[in-house]
């Protein structure tokens, strides 16, 4: 019985000329923004991988000099993009592509692509992401509208049952009537987008190693949340008075999930949980540099000390005598000084982003959207999580370059000269290259589980929503 | 005038009505809010950004003091204090652009493109990276700023409320009855879409005012005129298009709805969405990470050989060639600042490359936003907030210029190794924000405004057939 209401209701969808319109135009949308996003994610990955090995290049050829001038040119460290980007790109274009990671200095990412796209960008992009998350939503509440209210307006309702069809079947059917014609949609989608991912990875741009299970986590969030919008749109279907009352119930719905919890939050996060200026943090940090953390112990003050060490560590009165490059310690001193400060103050900024990505998290209790995104953009390695583990990564390759660097002024030119004794190709060479791993599979679930198991309870409430329903579908609804 | 009173208590029976328009109030306060605190938080960046310059300044200067009157303890702060190459390079000036007395009303591309930068004599792209530290995921979702509640939003509240304007009164069967009372049928649709339209104004305008109110100078008020004449053409259009879906004869409320949500989704979503992917793929600005590889191959070639673009500008300015000058010993501000310039010269070119893309890709936006008159009605909030892109244009050139006169003061002292005085002090450059005449951007919010005005007049046109027909619907 089922599989003749499910065989039924596809047909009835597959012919309404809407729908061919409607979800032709959102297919050919998804498969548009799978191609733009397969384009940005080859060519950029790629620039970014031949930026990288010019990198390396510069820092093994930089020739002759002293290694403090080497530890100022550094390299900079680009961004991979993870093969899923294609399909949702996330905060990448609002994070920097690059670091340059240099001594004395944590800087910022630099070339926010943002910046260089035109304001109409903030219109939202047509990634795949997108379409998923917004477009196909609709697609769905169109088609489940008057799917329950319309039966009821037409009469045929009661026939069906006078029939002797058991509800629970006959939804049952609907719903994978409907799925099934949704699904005509989004496999021509997945087809492209797996060629596409098996396309990018023979193009020499492996990043994850995991990216089946990623794929599967991605792809298990995008389902769960077209079954939830499934589930309502029936159950709303079937308990509006009337089909238009349901399609205003539905739009209301689909409104606040996708248009206004989002942005609320953003701006509500960003009040619960400030962050400070740019230029306030540089100044705190700045301030902490030269007068130390807290005011105490200044920058003048720490060189005493260090000077007053070093004469007791090794029994002389003087630099001069010292067995090793005066500037080299303190120059390592002052390193180590400043990447407490950079710890602990960015530390202090991020536990901010992370309060703020936690609440945020938090409201895909009311809307489904916002917990499917941290998924999406979980699995495809374009969230928060993954930009501080890039981010982290170049950072302590930061650290263990300018540390080899004035080790080796430290210890190797200890006559308090430059670069006497230093064979500059050998020290180049042996800072080992910036080799991003990304982050553990076990890791990745960590990320998503939240919002997964949210994704999941949106899901059981909606089936128990419609299975509850199911006994009382003959009565006369009143909303 | 009975029949307006008629129509307003209609309206008001139902709870829908009311519910619609507080909660649209509700929004709109806090889309109000969200931009006074936006550019209350620039504010006061800019604010920090100036105490900082004006302590270190004025420390800077009484270490000169104590140095011209000989009462100086520290040998290194009194070299930095004095010698134009160390300032130059190492002691910034804030060059900022401060919120318009509009910018709460759209936050627009504001939280994204610097607001501030700290000037120094270094190359152009040591200080051009200041973006905010904003959390990138709020950066993503955006902002939920009025213009966001006028652009998108309320659009969907027009439809909301009249989506069934006549294909309500016909499901209710008292369409017929209508046509037959003795008044004209225009008379009373107009009533109806007007009566709903200022409603959603009523809510509008004073929160608008009350932004206006807000600041301490008057907004011009071809500003203010503007600002509420694009906000009614796009209402009207919106209107309209609600009316234009009705007249179809076969048309149920259902049926207009979807059709009317589906129209909105194509101008305010995908349309938008589409401009910028076919910009970004009909003028691709190149890879950034090129950028960098070029600068940094630039920066060794010309680190190179510092001392010989020095005895250049020596050739080129006879007698400032300092007499203790050794190109073979490396005098860091004074080499520094040689390749500096270098740098930024050699350079220029290869940046141009990318904001000839950027431009070209501005240029094909500013004709294609004609397809969508969101786009338009966002780009007339963003221009008149000043959180536009020409603005931006307009800060940038001032921060270069600022530059260039940075370096023209303080490069030539350093190449001539003069000392700085303390009367030199009062005579440094500083950067003073250039805000654009008024009528710039009043004649870019019109020129986007006429863009609405235009879909709204040839959506009148096309109308106006089954407009005409309104008695024959069944």
């Amino acid at each position: 019985m089922i599989r003749i209401i499910a065989k039924k209701e596809l047909r009835d969808i597959l012919r309404d000329g809407r729908f061919r319109w409607t979800s032709g135009i959102v297919g050919i949308l998804l498969l548009a923004s799978l191609l733009a996003g397969w384009h940005y994610t080859v060519s950029t990955g790629t620039d970014h991988n031949l930026a990288q090995e010019t990198m390396r290049e510069q820092w093994l050829n930089q020739g002759e000099k002293n290694p403090h001038s080497a530890s100022h040119l550094g390299i900079y460290a680009f961004r991979p993009i993870p093969e899923l980007a294609l399909v949702d790109p996330g905060i990448n274009n609002y994070t920097g592509t690059s670091v340059w990671l240099e001594a004395h200095n944590r800087n910022e990412f630099t070339y926010r692509p943002v910046r260089d796209s035109v304001p109409v960008a903030r219109f939202g992009e047509l990634t795949a992401s997108v379409v998923m998350q917004v477009l196909i939503p609709l697609i769905i509440v169109f088609l489940c509208f008057q799917s329950i209210s319309g039966e009821r307006e037409n009469g045929t309702l009661r026939q069906i049952f006078a029939t002797g069809v058991r509800s629970y079947h006959f939804l049952a059917g609907k719903v994978i009537g409907t799925a099934g014609a949704i699904l005509a949609v989004l496999i021509p989608a997945t087809i492209l987008g797996t060629l596409a991912l098996v396309f990018f990875t023979s193009d020499g741009g492996v990043q994850f190693t995991d990216i089946g299970i990623r794929s599967v986590i991605m792809g298990s969030g995008y389902l769960a949340y077209f079954g939830v919008f499934l589930g309502i749109s029936l159950g709303v279907s079937a308990v509006a008075r009337s089909s238009g009352m349901s399609l205003l119930i539905l739009l209301a719905f689909w409104m606040f999930n996708c248009l206004i919890v989002p942005r609320v939050v953003s701006d509500l996060v960003r009040s619960v949980y400030p962050t400070p200026s740019a230029q306030r943090f540089q100044q705190i940090i700045a301030d902490d540099m030269s007068e130390g953390i807290d005011g105490h112990n200044p920058e003048d003050k720490r060189m005493d000390e260090l000077r007053e060490r070093l004469f007791t560590e090794y029994g002389v009165d003087s630099i001069e005598n010292l067995p090793v490059n005066f500037e080299g310690v303190a120059l390592q001193e002052s390193e180590d000084y400043g990447n407490e400060v950079y710890d602990r103050r960015y530390g202090e900024l991020w536990s901010q982003y992370e309060s703020q990505n936690r609440l945020r998290n938090l409201t895909g209790m009311i809307a489904p959207f916002m917990a499917l995104r941290s998924v999406s953009m979980g699995a495809s390695g374009t969230d928060w999580y993954h930009h501080k583990h890039f981010a982290e990564a170049a950072e302590s390759w930061r650290r263990m370059m300018v540390r080899e660097m004035n080790e080796a002024l430290i210890y190797e030119s200890a006559s308090q000269n430059y670069g006497d004794n230093l064979r500059a190709d050998e020290l180049w060479a042996s800072i080992p290259d910036f080799d991003y791993r990304s982050p553990k599979t076990s890791q990745i679930f960590r990320v998503v589980m939240f919002p997964l198991i949210l994704l999941g309870i949106w899901l059981v409430a909606s089936g128990a929503f419609l299975f509850l329903l199911s006994r009382r579908l003959i009565h006369q609804p009143k909303l | 005038m009975s029949l307006i009173t008629y129509e307003w208590k209609l309206l008001r029976s139902g709870y829908g009505f009311t519910i619609a328009i507080v909660f649209f109030a509700i929004i709109g306060i806090y889309g109000i809010w969200t931009g006074v605190s936006w550019s209350q938080f620039q504010k006061q960046a800019i604010d920090t950004a100036h105490e900082v310059e004006t302590k270190t300044f004025l420390d800077l200067r009484q270490t000169a003091e104590q140095q011209e009157e000989g009462t100086a303890l520290d040998p290194v702060d009194i070299s930095y204090a004095v010698n134009p190459g160390m300032i130059g390079l190492f002691y910034s000036r804030p060059a900022y652009m401060p919120p318009t007395l509009l910018a709460a009303t759209s936050i627009g591309q504001s939280d994204v493109y610097p607001y501030l930068f700290d000037v120094t004599a270094h190359r152009k792209d040591a200080f051009l990276h200041q973006e905010e530290m904003d959390n990138p995921v709020n950066l993503l979702l955006g902002r939920f700023d009025l213009a966001f509640v006028i652009v998108y939003l309320m659009p969907l509240l027009i439809i909301g409320l009249t989506f069934n304007v006549i294909s309500g009164e016909r499901e209710r069967n008292t369409w017929k009855l209508l046509l037959s009372q003795p008044f004209s049928i225009y008379r009373l649709l107009g009533i109806k879409l007007l009566l709903r339209g200022l409603s959603v104004m009523c809510v509008i305008i004073p929160l608008f005012m009350a932004v206006v109110g807000m600041q301490d100078a008057n907004v011009p008020l071809a500003m203010v005129g503007i600002w509420i004449l694009s906000i009614f053409t796009y209402l009207f259009f919106w209107l309209l298009l609600s009316l234009v879906v009705n007249t179809y004869n076969n048309s149920s409320s259902s049926s207009n709805a979807l059709v009317l949500v589906c129209i909105w989704i194509i101008l305010v979503l995908v349309i938008p969405a589409s401009i910028h992917l076919v910009a970004d793929s009909l003028h691709p600005v190149p890879s950034r990470s090129h950028l960098i590889e070029e600068t940094r191959q630039i920066e060794t070639e010309v680190r190179v050989d510092p001392a010989g673009l020095l005895e250049d500008w020596y050739r080129e300015n006879p007698g400032k060639r300092p007499e203790d000058f050794d190109p073979n010993r490396y005098n860091f501000p004074l080499f520094w600042m040689a390749i500096q310039r270098e740098v930024d010269r050699l350079m220029e070119p290869v940046v141009d490359e990318y904001d000839r893309a950027l431009n070209s890709q501005y240029r094909f936006v500013n004709a294609a936003r004609i397809l969508s008159p969101a786009v338009l009605m966002q780009d007339v909030l963003n221009e008149l907030a000043g959180s536009g892109y020409s603005r931006y244009q307009h800060f940038m050139a001032q921060v270069e210029n600022f530059h260039h006169e940075h370096i023209n003061y303080f490069a030539p002292r350093t190449y001539a190794h003069e000392q700085l005085q303390v009367s030199d002090y009062s005579n440094l450059p500083r950067f003073e924000y250039e805000a654009e005449p008024t009528r710039l951007p009043v004649l870019r919010a019109i020129t986007a405004s006429s863009g609405i005005l235009a879909w709204f007049l040839i959506l009148l046109f096309s109308g106006m057939f089954t407009i005409r027909r309104l008695h024959s619907i069944e």
